[in-house]
């Protein structure tokens, strides 16, 4: 009888029990009493390894290498041309040539003239 | 003309002390002011460069792409295309009658790229001493890189083509490919392994610094004072004014029935009206283009030598991460050479592909 109020009183501590850096080894019983907790452990720990590869795992970049980016941002910026979109949009738009006919001639040829 | 400049001019020795652009500007102002405009018209009569201001609103610094630019642009046979494309249009009307805006486009790149322009240009680079836009080209494609393009012979100025035979020197770097794939495939290892923080890292940024230096030192010896410069300026306006004509369905597009969605596309459709296809891989060649230009740009400022400033290759949100991405990816299908290869079964496939 004693011995089964022992038994039971030791499960009981067992389930209450949990994980900490102090007491380790209850991990390790839950676990081989509980493979449900073994699953739960091993996915908790990729969702942490997840977690920080997406938030830290890069290195933050240090200020000579943000300037750097900045440079390489000013050349593309510099050396672009205009957007798929907006080539798209000029391209219905027609370019309007007003001395075709030699009826009228560029607007800087009047201005000489009108001086 | 000259004889009524004198009159304006205050004397007739006076013309001859003009300065050549004067004179240039002199001759259009006369041709954009003539009278009876009605009995001599002109499809297009673009303002001279002096007289009309120049271009306004340009940045107060400018920049323009790498000779690679230039390079990868012309290996699409963009070139040879457009060159059949002028040809048929000044010398008959095979490909129909073009509008006025195309054939103003037609007039400009005769004017700009196929006639001797005037020397004091800063773009004016052919002369008796090189007859031929396109071996002028070639010839500065190996020395800065080493290389030839695709196509065996070009078209040159004068319609004869240079059969390849554009001058050589020894002072080309010849190891380019070699160390620009070496850096390419070691960036890759980087781009790799940037989030790797458990297992054994690869990474070697020293080594694509060192790379970057080796690139680096190559292409500014050939560019020691100014020397390539204005070569590879006309290179790149020359290929950025067919490049920016098959980015959208621009007049001589739209006249040639060549429209569609993609320069690759339109310049294909293009060739079948003169029967020249372009390259089969134009389309890379077109991805490549720009991305390669910043990429060696940022190379020619040194900062890449530095392996402290090596990571911002891989930063998934910097603006070089996805221009190298582009880079390995395109290079790799132009070249056939497989830069992501860094274990035994890719480098097998070089191999393999080496031999062929």
């Amino acid at each position: 009888m004693a011995e089964e109020k022992d038994q039971k009183a030791k499960e009981k501590a067992l389930q209450t029990r949990t994980s900490s850096p102090e007491d380790p080894e209850a991990l390790l019983e839950k676990v081989l009493q509980q493979p449900d907790v073994l699953r739960a452990v091993v996915e908790g720990f990729f969702q942490q390894r997840m977690n920080m590869t997406a938030d830290k795992a890069v290195p933050e970049l240090t200020d000579a290498q943000k300037e750097l980016e900045e440079k390489a941002k000013l050349f593309r910026d510099g050396t672009a041309g205009l957007s798929s979109e907006e080539l798209k949009d000029s391209a219905q738009k027609t370019p309007e040539i007003t001395d075709v006919y030699g009826d009228d001639p560029p607007e800087w040829t009047r201005q000489r003239r009108d001086k | 003309m000259f004889r009524q400049l004198a009159k304006l001019a205050g004397g007739p020795a006076r013309v001859f002390l003009y300065h050549p652009s004067e004179l240039a500007d002199y001759l259009e102002s006369f041709w954009a002011l003539r009278s009876r405009t009605a009995d001599r018209p002109s499809p297009a009569s673009p303002q001279p460069f002096l007289a009309a201001g120049g271009i306004r609103n340009l940045p107060p610094k400018t920049d323009w792409h790498h000779l690679m630019y230039a390079y990868l642009i012309e290996c699409t046979f963009i070139d040879d295309i457009f060159y059949r494309v002028m040809y048929e249009c000044l010398n008959g009307e095979r490909l129909g009658i073009l509008t006025p805006e195309s054939q103003l486009w037609i007039r400009n790149t005769e004017d700009l790229f196929y006639k001797n322009t005037p020397p004091f240009l800063v773009y004016s680079v052919k002369s008796e001493l090189r007859p031929d836009n396109a071996a002028i080209r070639r010839n500065a494609y190996y020395r800065m890189f080493g290389i030839e393009l695709p196509q065996p012979q070009g078209i040159g100025g004068n319609g004869t083509g240079d059969n390849g035979n554009y001058v050589k020197p020894e002072a080309s770097n010849l190891q380019f490919t070699e160390i620009l794939e070496q850096f390419l495939s070691e960036s890759w290892v980087g781009i790799e392994n940037v989030r790797n923080v458990v297992g054994a890292n690869p990474t070697d940024n020293r080594s694509v610094a060192d790379h970057a230096r080796r690139l680096y030192q190559m292409l500014r010896d050939r560019r020691q004072n100014g020397t390539l410069s204005r070569e590879e300026f006309f290179a790149v306006a020359m290929m950025s004014w067919f490049h920016l004509t098959v980015e959208f369905n621009s007049p001589i597009i739209v006249d040639l029935r060549a429209e569609g969605i993609s320069p690759e596309e339109r310049l294909k459709r293009v060739g079948e009206k003169v029967k020249f296809p372009p390259h089969t891989k134009s389309d890379s060649y077109f991805q490549l283009a720009e991305p390669m230009s910043r990429v060696l740009n940022m190379i020619e400022t040194n900062a890449l030598s530095t392996s402290a400033n090596v990571p911002v290759l891989y930063n998934p949100a910097g603006p070089l991460r996805n221009d190298i991405e582009t880079v390995i990816t395109h290079w790799s299908i132009t070249t056939g050479r497989m830069l992501k290869a860094n274990n035994a079964a890719g480098n097998a496939v070089n191999n393999v592909a080496a031999l062929r």
